[in-house]
């Protein structure tokens, strides 16, 4: 078993930066003292266990499937194969149409198409808003970290204020009132959607990634050979960028990995609160909202269960190899 | 009365206070007495645990958020009375235009907007272009906002419920094969969005099943039983996460624990295991469990808004649903602001509580 990662996000960015800042974080939970000496001695490089390779073993599945969609041999997402309605998944019985074994969903659409193609959506919008978040939230902490005084206090100011808005009603508020507008300026509704979603949850992500670089920054930048480096007439931006940043990516990453299991999780999220991507375009998320009335009423829970559990294992995916990584890298935390 | 003793006395006066406010908000419903009531005891609590400066930072963040909702209807494309107002004449268009004060320039807006929203006087309209009679928001809000916070008060009573005795049965026995398999149960809880095992749970023990109602809300005064029944599949989903957080976190500092001398001590003196287990040990460890149960509330916010859309709860969550598929997006304003300003002045009370109740904190906070 790796580290358990912290329930929410949130909590897990705050600590992982008080831990990286030496501050206590819980009572009675010791936080080792060595702070990050992680690859200089005594390291023992662990190797993946099996149940990493089973999460890489299924992201990279996923990603196959995702890239050679168009390749698959099944209907097209929104086409309707006459009589596939309601039926069920691996269904053996005479009157069943074979060839589509996830069954179908309620007016006859293929629900491995269905769900292969929602998964581009849902993974290209999670994967968006977290390079969206990468790239900001980085940046801002990496500044913050390395030039300190008034422009640190700033950047986390705004960064706090972000994190005290709960981040489901941030990324629900913007997709609400933006998604017009972006639609006006790209023209389709399907982009826009896509777009503002991205953007959206990208906002949200910020926060927790540039509070974790700024803190791993903050520690990296008062090592020797950054001192070194500076005597040697080093320019700030070669320094952040050269010395510093590489040092602080694998933490980047770790937090990265996890915004991308709750970001998946906020997309269904907002479809299921009316604000994701509207129907006919598949995301796992809308595809459970259309879904739903046929789980309550019994007739096709399989709609809902097939893009709940493909949510579910993504998630468990990511959350697993996050861990991993930080484990490797030894990326610190608090046991939170 | 020595210093900690006294302090002790404070806190249990302040959560007794807390208790008693919140109490009162959910039987009595948000009125300005009460609201400004807990806002005077927050700040109270804010200035005298964390001092003059957090109370600035606060109001700065509630200030900026209060802001960025105010300016939200802008982000609208070309006339946002369009999409306010389905048909309407241009005189209505007007009139509305001046109410949300579109003409003014932002800050007149914001000012505006303020006012309106501490007097509760925010509408929904109407797409005739009339404000619909009767429905202030904040009438529904607060019709709303105590079957919220009561589905959240269940859902940590059912996840400390669980979480404690599992967290004590697997630091007892830790490394064990029992122990293991809890671990790998709690890694994969976390994992399982609440809405996932709402799904689950709505079709194994609603629908196949008649033990629970698959959705709909009782309230506690018609129907004792049915009010339980009718809540305790939504708490339930979203007590998973938290589930495992807190038998996680007891197992670490409970392991921990039986390591200290006076666990031995206790042993020694023979003790059953049972007593050392529940009185020896527990009660050092139940403290962080609680402070982390406070500040979990918090993150509750998203989960018990889409859990109510999912199981038809009159909370808050169905609320911002409906205004979404109607686009009341004043409506939407409030409620974005309420929700955000409950989260920040929740979040502020847990800093506080957690300050006051881990004596590290408290005292690094005094030397430096």
């Amino acid at each position: 078993m790796p580290e358990q990662p912290a329930d929410t996000l949130r909590e897990k960015a705050i600590a992982d930066e008080a831990a990286a800042t030496d501050l206590p974080v819980d009572a009675g939970i010791e936080v080792p003292i060595a702070a990050v000496e992680a690859g200089t001695e005594g390291v023992v490089k662990k190797r993946l266990g099996f149940g990493a390779w089973l999460a890489i073993g299924w992201l990279g599945l996923l990603l196959l499937l995702m890239v050679f969609a168009p390749l698959l041999p099944t209907p097209g997402p929104r086409e309707r194969v006459s009589g596939l309605a309601f039926q069920q998944p691996l269904c053996n019985a005479s009157d069943c149409i074979s060839g589509h074994p996830l069954g179908g969903d309620t007016i006859g659409r293929d629900m491995t198409a269905r769900l292969v193609y929602g998964a581009r959506n849902s993974l290209f919008i999670g994967t968006g808003a977290v390079i969206v978040g990468f790239l900001i939230g980085g940046f801002l902490g990496l500044v913050a970290g390395y030039y300190r005084g008034r422009l640190e206090s700033f950047i986390v100011g705004f960064l706090d204020v972000l994190l005290s808005v709960p981040a489901l009603i941030l990324a629900l508020s913007l997709t609400i009132f933006l998604q017009e507008r972006v639609q006006d300026i790209v023209g389709s509704s399907e982009m826009a959607g896509r777009l503002t979603l991205t953007f959206a949850l990208g906002i949200v992500a910020i926060p927790s990634i540039g509070r974790i670089t700024r803190a791993n920054t903050l520690v990296w930048a008062q090592r020797e050979f950054v001192t070194a480096a500076r005597a040697q007439g080093a320019k700030d931006s070669r320094i952040m960028f050269r010395e510093v940043l590489p040092n602080v990516v694998p933490a980047m990453a770790a937090i990265a990995l996890l915004a991308l299991a709750v970001l998946i999780i906020a997309e269904a999220a907002l479809s299921i609160l009316g604000a994701g991507i509207t129907p006919p375009a598949p995301t796992w998320g809308n595809i459970i909202v259309e879904g739903f009335d046929y789980l309550t009423n019994g007739r096709a829970p399989h709609i809902v269960f097939e893009a709940s559990g493909a949510i579910f294992l993504t998630v468990l995916a990511i959350n697993y190899l996050g861990d991993a990584i930080r484990e490797r890298f030894d990326v610190r935390e608090a046991r939170l | 009365m020595g210093e900690e003793a006294r302090h002790r006395l404070l806190v249990w006066a302040l959560v007794a206070i807390g208790v008693v406010g919140l109490v009162a908000l959910v039987v009595v419903a948000p009125t300005g007495v009460t609201v400004a009531a807990v806002a005077a005891l927050i700040a109270v609590a804010v200035v005298a645990f964390a001092g003059w400066r957090r109370l600035l930072q606060v109001v700065v963040v509630l200030v900026l958020v209060t802001f960025f909702v105010s300016v939200l209807i802008r982000l609208l494309p070309g006339d946002p009375t369009d999409a306010i107002l389905g048909f309407s004449t241009p005189e209505q268009r007007a009139d509305l235009r001046q109410e949300l004060g579109l003409d003014d320039n932002i800050f007149s807006q914001y000012w505006d907007f303020l006012n309106d929203f501490l007097r509760g006087d925010t509408n929904y309209y109407q797409s005739s272009g009339q404000r619909a009679e009767g429905t202030p928001v904040w009438d529904r809000l607060g019709n709303a906002l105590p079957v919220s916070l009561l589905l959240m008060f269940y859902a940590q009573v059912i996840a400390l419920v669980i979480a404690i005795p599992l967290g004590i049965l697997t630091a007892y026995r830790a490394g064990s094969r029992l122990d293991k398999s809890v671990n790998t149960g709690a890694f994969a809880l976390i994992a399982l969005p609440n809405f996932v095992l709402a799904y689950l749970l709505i079709y194994y023990l609603a629908v196949r099943r008649d033990f629970f109602p698959t959705q709909g809300y009782v309230p506690f005064g018609e129907n004792a039983s049915e009010h339980f029944r009718s809540l305790f599949l939504p708490a339930l989903s979203l007590s998973a996460g938290l589930i495992a957080a807190y038998m996680r976190l007891l197992r670490s500092d409970m392991i921990q624990t039986l390591q200290e001398d006076f666990i031995t001590m206790a042993r020694s003196k023979g003790l059953t295991t049972r007593r050392i287990l529940l009185r020896h040990a527990l009660r050092p460890s139940s403290f962080t469990l609680l402070t982390v149960a406070a500040i979990n509330l918090g993150a509750l916010v998203g989960g018990v808004v889409v859990i109510e859309v999912i199981f038809q709860l009159p909370g808050v969550g169905l609320l911002l649903f409906q205004a979404i598929n109607a686009k009341q997006y004043p409506a939407l304003q409030t409620m974005i602001g309420i929700i955000a300003i409950v989260y920040v002045l929740a979040n502020v009370v847990v800093d506080v509580l957690y300050s006051v109740l881990d004596p590290r904190i408290r005292h690094a906070r005094a030397a430096g």
